[in-house]
């Protein structure tokens, strides 16, 4: 009994942890100060909660995602004139961090195991070993005289060797126990596929990754486009105004309000593809968020 | 919606002002033929104002404007 409570306790406390962890990932863009006030107001919140005798679950219920918390101090701190367009932005990127890092750890977590079935080598020694057979694959890539697989190749190497040694410092003595934990905790969620990680990850970086490139920068195309039709039509607004008011001639007057309706036409031509793109750029993100979350589901049995 | 909506309205009105301009400004005569004398006193006057200078000297814009 004294076991389980200890455990149920432990929970509760990761839970509060998980809880901090996820609202500063979500905090990109906020003031710095802010952003300290509020994490301090927050645990604030925890101790008052503590005092009333309340579940950390109960604050945390009561209190609101980490996602909506974020979402309304960017409404209210961020510089940005569109604070939602941001907060997808950021959205999309946590979920694209934590799809990676679950990816990694799974793998981990998976020849961690299988190394413990075979023997009785030490647990510590696994981590090289991914390490070792990451940089033989990404090795291989290399071959490709490509600079796009290159640069990827290194960013994933770097990951890896930061990853290892961040691991290491943190969990100096306790490795085995983190491993056999999580593996434990992972069982009631759903074990990962090695089979399914590799379909997924093959999949995607032979079709999708190419799509989801060529479609954001058919976006930003569009926007850059829209960008250079307001700023032809201001300037032609503003030359316009300008030829009336210091050359007005009966003979150009009717050509240069031609020009001038024209370049308000075009202007507000401009600022309809801009909202146009700035409406394919939100779908853009809630479509790759939807697609992480898929694939994250299709690798889990 | 709505502000598309008048936007897009917006958008349209300006550019048959500007049409209704243009045609008014007597480039073209009553006929549709391009009055090539009144062009040419046009680009002259145009041509003296700084920054829109258009760069088309007298007469010699025939093959950019058109056969007509």
């Amino acid at each position: 009994m004294e076991k389980f409570r200890r455990e149920n306790q432990q929970n509760i406390k990761m839970r509060k942890k998980e809880f901090f962890e996820e609202l500063k990932e979500y905090l990109i863009g906020i003031p710095k100060a802010e952003k300290k006030e509020m994490l301090q107001d927050y645990e604030e919140h925890f101790k008052i909660g503590k005092v009333k005798k309340r579940s950390e679950s109960e604050i945390i219920k009561s209190l609101g995602s980490p996602k909506q918390i974020a979402r309304e101090m960017r409404r209210e701190f961020s510089s940005s004139e569109k604070p939602e367009l941001k907060s997808e932005a950021i959205e999309t990127w946590v979920a694209t961090k934590r799809f990676t890092k679950h990816l990694f750890n799974d793998a981990k977590d998976k020849i961690s195991n299988l190394i413990q079935k075979d023997g009785n080598k030490k647990n510590d020694d696994f981590l090289p070993k991914i390490i070792f057979g990451g940089i033989i694959i990404l090795a291989l890539i290399l071959i490709f005289n490509s600079w796009f697989f290159r640069i990827i190749a290194f960013l994933i190497i770097g990951y890896l060797i930061f990853d290892y040694f961040k691991t290491d410092k943190r969990n100096k003595s306790n490795t085995l126990k983190r491993v056999v934990d999580k593996t434990i905790s992972k069982k009631k969620k759903g074990k990962t596929s090695a089979t399914r990680v590799i379909i997924s990850l093959a999949f995607n970086l032979l079709f999708f990754i190419w799509l989801w490139i060529g479609l954001f920068f058919g976006i930003l195309g569009l926007f850059i486009a829209s960008l250079t039709i307001v700023i032809s039509g201001i300037m032609i607004i503003g030359f316009g105004i300008f030829a009336l008011i210091t050359h007005s001639n009966p003979l150009t007057k009717d050509i240069l309000f031609s020009g001038l309706f024209s370049g308000i036409g075009v202007t507000i031509l401009g600022g309809l593809f801009i909202g146009l793109s700035n409406l394919l750029i939100k779908y853009y993100f809630k479509l790759t968020r939807k697609y992480i979350q898929l694939n994250s589901r299709f690798i889990r049995k | 919606m709505k502000k598309i909506i008048i936007l897009i309205a917006l958008m349209l009105l300006s550019f048959f002002i500007s049409g209704l301009f243009f045609l008014n400004s007597g480039m073209f005569d009553k006929q549709g033929e391009f009055n090539r004398a009144r062009a040419d006193e046009m680009v002259f006057e145009l041509n003296k104002i700084p920054l829109i200078n258009i760069g088309i000297e007298k007469g010699d814009y025939e093959g950019n404007i058109g056969e007509s």
